[in-house]
């Protein structure tokens, strides 16, 4: 497994630090991260409801566990990447490689990378964390899922489903284009990443 | 050289059991966590949520 080099925003320190990015974490490197990340998400999000936080303001993906995503690793074309910085993983990605279609024309069809789940460790999560560690952890991920993209061939398309509150991140932050909701997927809204898509986020530079 | 199956030889299957239980002792560990967790859910007849999907979570009602 090669390593890359990254860089994340240490937000104390208000700089940028580097981070390792690791392209395809075995199994139990995500049992181990779970191990650590449950326990401060479920903490969190206590502390957030008996503090009188409204429910809708909790991070939508606060039930997510990692073991049960781990099974996944199994299946053909499943990798999970991952972001290390100060000897803690920042960010988790599942990517399904391969596997299935794009929908936007003229490329429906043709085999893309799909985004399964990305997720930014809970410390750097507002409002889990009331001073998050770290940022550009989900940019960071996503911008190595295109690299991937266009690395395996599939030239930089890339789709993916997301929860309510991470639309506008996708949307407007990354500049992906917006399919409608999925009646299929959890009535997620849909989002990707064309070739043109593809090519313009990574234009704007890492 | 130390012929297999004496004792300072340690096998395949006894590297693996032992590495198995240096990477999940950290989630066992977390194991009474959960159950304080419940426990306390338990005295005040609340819910407990797991994971059924990317927004979907299965309810668990503590009565």
């Amino acid at each position: 497994m090669t390593t890359r080099t990254t860089r994340l925003f240490d937000r104390q320190a208000g700089r940028l630090v580097e981070a390792t990015l690791y392209p395809e974490l075995p199994v139990w490197r995500l049992l181990q991260v779970e191990s650590v990340w449950g326990p401060w998400r479920r903490s969190a999000v206590e502390r957030l409801l008996e503090s009188g936080t409204f429910a809708g303001e909790v991070p939508q993906h606060w039930h997510w566990d990692w073991t049960r995503k781990a099974v996944k690793l199994d299946l053909s074309g499943y990798r999970c990447v991952g972001i290390e910085c100060a000897q803690e993983m920042q960010g988790l990605m599942m990517l399904a490689v391969g596997v299935y279609g794009a929908r936007l024309p003229p490329s429906q069809g043709r085999p893309f990378v799909y985004v399964d789940y990305l997720e930014s460790a809970p410390w750097n999560v507002r409002p889990l964390a009331e001073e998050p560690r770290y940022g550009a952890v989900g940019m960071r991920l996503l911008w190595a899922a295109v690299e991937l993209s266009v690395a395996e061939g599939l030239e930089g398309r890339l789709g993916l489903h997301s929860l309510p509150q991470s639309e506008a991140f996708y949307g407007e932050g990354c500049g992906m284009a917006m399919l409608g909701v999925d009646p299929d997927y959890e009535s997620l809204t849909y989002f990707e990443f064309d070739r043109p898509g593809a090519e313009a986020f990574l234009a704007r530079g890492g | 050289m130390t012929a297999p199956g004496s004792p300072d030889v340690i096998e395949p299957d006894q590297a693996a059991a032992i590495f198995s239980f240096l990477v999940l002792f950290p989630v066992i560990r977390q194991a009474p966590r959960v159950y304080q967790l419940l426990d306390a859910r338990m005295g005040t007849g609340a819910k407990l949520f797991l994971e059924a999907g990317k927004a979907k979570k299965a309810e668990v009602v503590v009565p």
